[in-house]
């Protein structure tokens, strides 16, 4: 079963794009639920987003440096049943 | 049938409340000190006697047991909870407005809350923060149901009908309608006795009563303004014109039936407020009758937008009275300088 | 030598702190998504005093709680589907989606909605208690409250009167260290709070609110001074929040070092590890339970996507009780 990973809405600026800045887990890894998966930056802070659960990363789809809008998938993750 | 003053038939009325359930009790502040004074203006004199369970003394604490009242109505009491001056209630507001007016609401409709909740109100010499009208800062909230008697008559069948209300209910009275009768009543009183009769009664919670049926303009007005309502009438009638005297009494929700049907017959609206014409329940009044009667004159004889000023002279001049309603009635008949 | 049914019990309380938990994170993660309106504020950390203290309680007696009362709830004994419907605003919230996140409640189950006002539901507990009393129920009211409140005048007012009355009110003061983002003793001269019972003349103690058994032990032991008409008491239980003050908050206030701390102190593990250590449960059992209340969260938030919404006909229901009506 897979999840989708979106960008969540981590901004102090309600609705604005945040920039992927550096993946901490490569497509294959083992994750666990609240692992931090990326970094990425808002426009108050760089923040990390964590996996919403335990499972292997399926797909990487954000490139750093690019802006994502809030609710954009980002990645999959196959979830542990 | 017993002639009585406000005070006594609210004492009355309490009191067969209680009698009549178990779960109707009195808090407040010294309104059951053995040998005390039965409330500020005697209302519960006596009835610690009769109640010794069901009469309890607070310390002075608003908002504490305006909270204290309200939990104990969600779990099933029926409390008649008081402030010695209307005033006061500003310290209760939060128990007040933002739970035992909403716990129902955001409950989904699990929760009752049965709470009566009496305040005297108007200006009596005491200066401006024991002086308030404030009737405006509750008719606006909704979950609470507000009513303010000008006799004894509508004081006890409403007092009755709100104890018997699953909902919580503000009774407003005026200090100068206590009674010329009783312990501590007021220089300056009118007389506010009626005839009461001895078997039970209650009075509807959202019914305005008209005291004198007329033509040409309606004249609203509630607690003291009611009696001048009805004295400008009499005048009036002396010089030809045919004033309908009503006395608002339910104020949330308005009895818009009565009063829009008044307004509809006359044609022009003369409400009657004491407490700053800014914001009061007479705006409310005005704008629901101009919203069903376009081309209706609507006028509002109100206090000086002020707190409320402690020399004679100056507090006489806040007060609305019945010359001010006459003149004003008069030209709204008549035309101005008539 | 362990009473007959007292491994079942303690593994209920494990078991119910783990809901919690699950449920919290559950909704952390579901708010991140976008997929929930308002905002929430959560418990993570607090498991023990929420599940602690209802568990000294009786079915019929009841609870008070906060903005966030998710945990409270939880504890008491509400469902993750009636809570999730009504965090989504489904009619079939335990509120018909009429309170939301910070007035999630049950009557049924002895939980008044949620008072959002910081320190507004400690009089009304006291009247609640003052109800029970004057009825001779017998039934206790327990008020949560955060150390925040201790500064409003409600909870001086509150408490006093439950006093003077010897009220059946348990004062549950959750003693976080922050008001938000206010650390305690900028805003108290004695930050201990169980303190402030002396002047009150009631019974008041500290308790260490990680420890899910000590507060259990310290509620039951007020719940018997209560239904003894000996007067209210004053808990303080001891704890931390391991996530921010509500939905947007990255807890910037709460130095590294303290919050390393108290995350080394989880109520969880350091009741997981003391059930196991005592051989009531071991490693796989714990997973059991975890697993199982993930698999709870996710069936609720299944059918919780898809109840049904309130129709405008809703809108205006509810405001007043007509005569007669339950």
């Amino acid at each position: 079963m897979w999840i989708d990973v979106k960008m969540p809405d981590l901004s102090a600026t309600e609705g604005s794009d945040i920039m992927v800045k550096r993946w901490l887990v490569a497509e294959g890894a083992r994750v666990k639920r609240g692992q931090p998966l990326l970094e990425v930056e808002t426009d108050k802070a760089t923040t990390e987003v964590e996996s919403a659960a335990t499972g292997t990363v399926a797909e990487i789809l954000a490139q750093p440096d690019v802006k994502v809008a809030i609710g954009q998938v980002i990645a999959r993750i196959e979830v542990d049943l | 049938m017993r002639r009585q003053g406000i005070a006594e038939a609210l004492r009355d009325a309490i009191a067969e409340e209680m009698e009549r359930d178990p779960c109707v009790f009195c808090i407040g502040e010294d309104i059951g000190v053995p040998g005390g004074w039965g409330g500020a203006f005697t209302v519960t004199l006596g009835l610690e006697r009769k109640f010794p369970d069901r009469v309890i003394n607070t310390p002075i604490a608003e908002l504490g047991f305006f909270g204290v009242a309200t939990g104990a109505a969600i779990m099933g009491m029926r409390p008649i909870v008081d402030v010695q001056y209307g005033d006061f209630l500003f310290l209760a507001s939060d128990q007040i407005i933002n739970n035992a007016a909403k716990l129902r609401y955001m409950s989904g409709g699990q929760i009752r809350t049965p709470m009566v909740m009496r305040a005297p109100v108007g200006a009596t010499g005491r200066g401006a923060q024991h002086a308030q009208n404030m009737e405006r800062y509750f008719t606006g909230v909704p979950g609470l149901k507000v009513v303010a008697p000008s006799n004894a008559y509508d004081a006890k069948g409403l007092l009755k009908a709100a104890v018997r209300d699953d909902n919580p209910v503000v009774i407003f009275k005026h200090k100068l309608l206590y009674g010329s009768k009783g312990a501590r009543a007021e220089p300056g009183a009118v007389d506010a006795t009626s005839d009461i009769p001895d078997g039970d009664y209650v009075v509807p919670l959202d019914k305005a009563s008209v005291m004198r049926k007329g033509s040409e303009v309606s004249i609203l007005g509630w607690l003291l303004t009611a009696h001048f309502a009805l004295q400008a009438a009499e005048q009036l009638a002396v010089e030809g014109i045919d004033a309908e005297a009503i006395d608002v009494r339910a104020l949330a929700p308005l009895d818009l039936s009565t009063l829009v049907a008044s307004a509809r017959k006359t044609g022009r609206v003369l409400i009657v407020e004491e407490g700053p014409k800014r914001g009061g329940v007479g705006a409310e009044i005005a704008a629901s009758l101009c919203e069903r009667l376009p081309g209706l004159r609507v006028t509002r004889v109100a206090s000086a937008d002020v707190p409320v000023p402690f020399s004679p002279p100056l507090e006489n001049a806040y007060r609305p009275n019945v010359v001010r309603v006459v003149a004003t009635a008069r030209s709204l008949c008549r035309g101005v300088g008539s | 030598m362990s009473a007959p049914g007292e491994s079942e019990r303690r593994l209920e309380l494990l078991d119910r702190m783990i809901r919690i938990r699950e449920f919290e994170e559950g909704v952390r993660f579901l708010f991140l998504e976008g997929s929930m309106p308002g905002t929430i504020h959560q418990c993570q950390g607090q498991e023990a005093t929420a599940v602690g203290v209802c568990a000294a309680l009786r079915p019929d007696d009841f609870i008070t709680s906060t903005f966030r009362g998710h945990g409270h709830a939880i504890a008491k004994g509400l469902g993750e589907q009636e809570l999730l419907d009504e965090l989504f605003g489904a009619s079939t919230g335990c509120c018909k989606g009429k309170g939301g996140s910070m007035h999630v409640g049950n009557m049924r189950k002895g939980m008044i909605p949620g008072i959002a006002i910081v320190g507004g539901g400690i009089p009304l507990a006291a009247g609640m208690a003052l109800a029970f009393k004057m009825q001779k129920t017998n039934q206790v009211v327990a008020c949560f409250f955060g150390d925040g409140a201790v500064a409003e005048g409600a909870f001086h007012e509150g408490v006093n009167m439950a006093a003077i009355w010897r009220l059946p009110a348990i004062f549950a003061c959750e003693n976080n260290l922050y008001g938000a983002s206010t650390r305690i003793d900028l805003v108290m001269k004695n930050p201990r709070v169980a303190d402030r019972a002396v002047s009150y003349g009631i019974a008041g103690e500290t308790v260490d609110g990680n420890d899910v058994e000590a507060v259990h032990a310290a509620t039951e032991r007020a719940a018997a001074r209560c239904r003894a008409g000996d007067g209210p008491v004053l808990l303080e239980l001891l704890t931390y929040r391991q996530t921010g003050h509500s939905r947007r908050d990255p807890r910037q206030y709460q130095p590294e070092a303290e919050r390393k701390a108290w995350a080394g102190r989880d109520p969880i593990e350091i009741f997981a590890d003391r059930l196991q250590a005592e051989g009531v449960i071991d490693e796989a059992g714990v997973e059991h339970i975890r697993s199982r209340a993930t698999q709870r969260f996710a069936e609720a938030v299944e059918k919780a996507r898809s109840a049904p919404q309130p129709s405008i006909d809703d809108l205006e229901t509810d405001v007043f009780a007509a005569e007669g009506a339950p």
